[in-house]
């Protein structure tokens, strides 16, 4: 990162992960290393970031794409809101395009930087500058591109039949764990010795793409594809379509064995209108292709989380099977 | 008075389900309870609630005016940001 990037020793680097985290380790090690400050937030709720910005004037700012996700939706972000920011890094969770557009707005004196980085190859194993010009974007899915892998790693691409254009990432090099503690089952299944190159590689769960420059393009995880009528269906897709639409908030798209197609529960901005199933119906189909389809869309007012605080699709599935 | 009855009661309605699943009583949240410090909440479902209460009352909030004075998050401070 020092060598890739021109930190400064009168730089002010943000630090507002949990201790747990381990990307909290990036920003302190970075400052330190150069002499730099470290800002740390009082509160580190998203609502409180946009006034640290403003107070503590970081020029380095590093998160999660939720966050300024979230300023985003409370219109926090407004145009030259962060002047002081110069570099902006994110990583964690899949960054959208729009909510990498409206961080611009608010900060436009910042560059933008998308990194990518399982625990297994902590913390960023690839990243991918922004260039200056929106147009120029390199974006799938409307997620930003997670760029190259950075030097002293390699990495390919396990493709269920070698003409498909995405596979599963997986990682080897000197970021890169070895195994597991004590797991021989998870080393198992996670890791693979490369029959041409003869290098152990890791295996991401990551489904990704690659374009000619060689920049990489997370498509969501593994375990989020199935097959339908023999098509292949990322509902990471579906949902990024869906979310597009004007009166759609959030958006889970599960599939659903017994009657094999596609339910999308829905929170809606406003109560649903009498003509939503149809406009929503039209509205894929216009932007879909009929295999990805939702069979059925259904309201909810919320969308469940389990103890980790991700969207509990078990618990969705099991409140249609009962109520159906 | 009424307007913050209204609010209390649409606040109730939207987060009613949420409520039932933790067992929590709708009486037992008094105005300096905190819908996300409480963890009733997370800061997505909160920005949820408040564009939900946007849509019914026709209004939009300042988030940066409201969160500065620190209570936006409790029941009383978001009853007060749409009832005044």
């Amino acid at each position: 990162m020092l060598e890739t990037y021109d930190f400064e020793r009168d730089d002010r680097f943000t630090q507002i992960f949990d201790l747990t985290f381990d990307l909290s380790v990036h920003d302190m090690l970075l400052a330190w290393s150069i002499g730099a400050c470290l800002v740390v937030p009082d509160d580190s709720s998203s609502f409180a970031m946009s006034r640290f910005i403003r107070d503590k004037k970081p020029t380095v700012w590093f998160s999660v794409p939720s966050v300024p996700a979230l300023m985003n939706r409370m219109r926090l972000l407004k145009p030259d809101t962060f002047p002081s920011l110069r570099l902006s890094f994110f990583c964690g969770e899949a960054l959208m395009a729009g909510d990498a557009r409206a961080w611009k707005f608010a900060a436009p004196n910042s560059s933008l930087i998308n990194l990518y980085g399982p625990t297994e190859a902590t913390i960023a194993i690839s990243g991918y500058s922004l260039p200056g010009d929106e147009t120029k974007w390199k974006t799938a899915l409307g997620i930003v591109s997670v760029g190259k892998v950075f030097d002293g790693n390699k990495y390919l691409i396990l493709r269920e039949n070698p003409s498909d254009a995405r596979g599963e990432l997986c990682l080897c090099g000197n970021q890169v764990v070895e195994k597991y503690l004590d797991n021989e089952e998870a080393d198992k299944q996670s890791f693979f010795t490369d029959a041409d190159d003869m290098e152990r590689y890791y295996k991401t769960g990551d489904m990704v793409s690659v374009d000619e420059q060689g920049d990489l393009f997370y498509l969501g995880r593994k375990d989020s594809e199935v097959k339908i009528s023999g098509y292949r269906v990322n509902l990471k897709e579906v949902e990024n379509v869906l979310l597009e639409s004007e009166t759609v908030t959030q958006a889970v798209v599960v599939y659903h064995d017994s009657s094999m197609s596609l339910l999308a529960f829905l929170v809606l901005s406003e109560i649903p209108p009498g003509d939503a199933l149809q406009k929503l119906t039209e509205y894929c189909q216009s932007r879909l292709p009929w295999y990805m389809v939702p069979g059925k869309f259904i309201f909810v007012k919320e969308i469940p989380l389990n103890d980790n605080g991700k969207i509990d699709r078990k618990q969705l599935l099991k409140k249609y099977d009962e109520g159906n | 008075m009424m307007k913050e009855i209204e609010i209390r009661n649409q606040v109730m309605a939207l987060i009613h389900d949420k409520l039932a699943r933790l067992s929590v009583k709708e009486s037992e949240l008094g105005y300096p309870f905190d819908l996300v410090k409480s963890g009733l909440l997370n800061s997505l479902e909160f920005v949820d609630l408040v564009a939900s209460l946007e849509k019914e009352n026709d209004r939009e909030i300042d988030f940066e005016k409201e969160l500065a004075t620190g209570a936006f998050t409790t029941l009383g401070g978001l009853i007060k940001a749409f009832s005044s």
